[in-house]
């Protein structure tokens, strides 16, 4: 009980903190006293939150749509010629550093929220889909044969036997990706995306350290925060099965 | 069909895009044709080992004759009376190429050749390029421009990065290893030390690079010495700081790891034979869990050179500086110049990762770590 309470209220009161101005700023005067600009004045640290929150949230779910869509294609019969090409691919394309994709959408369709949302979909992508395959993959042929057996249609085994049994990894790889878009949704301040990079990166640009730790504090609360949620939500919806240990 | 080149007559002028058939080339259009046929022709024609070899040979082809027109295009385009002129791959090029890639790759994943053969094949494009890229026959090609016009401070710059990467890496290694043993071993350690490093792996790397700066920056001014010793704020000191943290996780997760799958079995048949410690350790323990821990240090040093990339905006170096500087200038061709070395370093240092840990590992258990 004590793990589901303290954690929200510990982010809830940091979000309270670092993203009113009112509360901000004694905290940044006590912190940085040799600062004189202490508040980042052109835009509120909310609105910038707003916007990285709704950065991951529509990369995400496009990129989970896309994932687990193709993840399904390539593991059905007319698919399957595809499932070593497919996998292989992605497993090399995530060798691509985030950045790198982030700094080539550029080049490709130019600066703003676009390209970012572009790079997070193309990336995070990749962790969703590898667990897809692996989801379905690890089922054993006994239990699709068997759903079969008592009569299911193919789209009833997809969805009433398949699916729920890889969702517990397909959760896992949504996971990792909304984590990975966090972090680069952050990095998308340089591509003119907006979100909590952007007083980051003034700050770095200005040599401000207050508007450099208001931000990455922020962003670093935002994504502890959205993997204590994933974490939650896994332990919820899948029994608590014992822990693998030793 | 897709425009294949630009051509700029200086930096930063729009591009001028040209259509393969709109370069006034003779025969190396209908060369690239006859080979795109020739790849269609061998999708449409069943599989086996033959059919497979061709692929592979009509794909290396593909991407051969790709480069030659480009180059042949800029041979045309950049003229003496274009002295600043240069031009740039555009859709067609990068479509042509990705499919040379995807029909080789595709191809050989399923092939049960030699793995050096294998290998070669793979390098073989890369082998290509860099000669072209030697020869100066990429010259007038934008990025190379790019490059150029900086080479001294690229080389610098690539240094840089490498040598801030294996630093941070080499640190978490140090760290990491007995970290992962102790968590191990002591069970009440497992899951601070766990939830530790997993908190840091969550934190945005730009965050994470943020949040060093002001502890460092104050400890730099209340420590004349650490000053002295180059520990400032932004700069190496929080890169190296924040890289090392990064790079934590997969070491201590896989040293972890390694040492839960030893069966206790193993162990005691080493025993059993009358092995002592030190045997047990260096024909047991070591050759089944060297593997995994290599295999997270594969993962960090590949996480290490995106991150070290980032670090670019504090004040590290690193190939970074190119990116973010063709970001401020808007400059496309210089992010280039500045992304592709970078993708090309992760993917090297990947592939040498596997063939080592390839190598380490006891045949028993190989399985195809490429």
């Amino acid at each position: 009980m004590k793990r589901l309470i303290v954690p929200p209220l510990l982010f809830g009161l940091a979000f309270v903190v670092l993203l009113n101005a009112e509360l901000l700023e004694p905290l940044l005067r006590t912190l940085f006293p040799n600062v004189r600009e202490i508040l980042y004045a052109r835009i509120p640290l909310i609105d910038l939150f707003r916007e990285h929150v709704m950065m991951v949230l529509v990369s995400s779910v496009t990129a989970t749509v896309i994932g687990v869509s193709l993840g399904v294609i390539v593991t059905r019969p007319p698919g399957r010629d595809f499932l070593t090409v497919v996998q292989g691919l992605s497993s090399f394309a995530q060798t691509f550093p985030p950045v790198a994709v982030l700094a080539l959408a550029v080049p490709a369709v130019g600066f703003g929220f676009r390209p970012t949302i572009i790079a997070l979909v193309a990336y995070s992508v990749l962790p969703i889909l590898n667990n897809t395959i692996a989801g379905m993959e690890a089922i054993p042929r006994e239990l699709t044969e068997a759903s079969r057996g008592i009569g299911m249609t193919p789209l009833q085994v997809l969805f009433l036997s398949e699916l729920p049994l890889s969702a517990r990894v397909i959760a896992a790889g949504i996971r990792t990706s909304v984590i990975i878009n966090v972090g680069t949704a952050t990095i998308g301040a340089v591509v003119g995306a907006g979100g909590l990079g952007v007083v980051i990166v003034a700050g770095l640009v200005r040599d401000n350290i207050a508007f450099v730790f208001s931000g990455a504090a922020a962003a670093a609360v935002l994504a502890l925060a959205f993997d204590w949620l994933f974490g939650r939500l896994e332990t919820l919806f899948f029994a608590p099965r014992a822990r693998v240990s030793r | 069909m897709l425009p294949f080149v630009e051509f700029k007559p200086n930096r930063v002028a729009e591009g001028d895009p040209f259509h393969l058939w709109g370069l006034g080339l003779t025969w190396e259009p209908w060369l690239l044709a006859a080979i795109v046929a020739a790849a269609l022709l061998l999708a449409l024609s069943g599989e086996g080992p033959r059919v497979r070899a061709a692929k592979v040979a009509v794909g290396s082809a593909l991407f051969a004759a790709t480069l030659l027109v480009a180059l042949r295009a800029g041979a045309i385009l950049v003229t003496e009376a274009t002295p600043f002129g240069r031009v740039g791959p555009i859709s067609g090029f990068w479509i042509a190429a990705l499919a040379s890639f995807l029909i080789v790759e595709g191809s050989l994943r399923t092939a049960s050749w030699n793995p050096m053969i294998k290998g070669a094949i793979r390098v073989l494009p890369l082998a290509i390029a860099t000669g072209a890229l030697a020869s100066g026959a990429l010259d007038s090609f934008a990025m190379v421009q790019e490059y150029i016009n900086r080479a001294d401070r690229f080389s610098q710059e690539l240094t840089t990065h490498l040598r801030l990467a294996a630093v941070a890496v080499m640190a978490a290694v140090v760290i990491g290893v007995p970290l992962g043993i102790v968590a191990w071993k002591r069970r009440l350690l497992e899951r601070p030390v766990f939830t530790l490093v997993n908190t840091i792996q969550t934190v945005p790397s730009l965050a994470l690079f943020g949040l060093m700066i002001a502890p460092l920056a104050l400890l730099s001014r209340q420590f004349p010495l650490l000053r002295a010793m180059g520990v400032q704020g932004i700069g190496a000191a929080p890169a190296l700081i924040a890289l090392t943290l990064y790079a934590l996780l997969p070491i201590v997760r896989n040293t972890y790891t390694s040492l839960s799958v030893i069966p206790n079995a193993v162990i005691e048949a080493g025993n059993g034979m009358g092995m002592s410690r030190r045997q047990l350790l260096r024909f047991v323990e070591a050759p089944l869990s060297v593997p995994i821990i290599l295999s997270g240090i594969r993962t960090s040093v590949v996480q290490a050179i995106g991150n070290t990339t980032v670090a670019a905006l504090i004040g590290a170096g690193g190939l970074g500086v190119f990116v973010f500087q063709g970001l401020g200038q808007a400059a496309p061709d210089l992010i280039v110049m500045g992304v592709i070395p970078i993708i090309l370093l992760a993917v090297l240092i990947d592939r040498g990762m596997a063939v080592l840990i390839g190598l380490v590992t006891p045949p028993g258990l190989r399985k195809d770590t490429l």
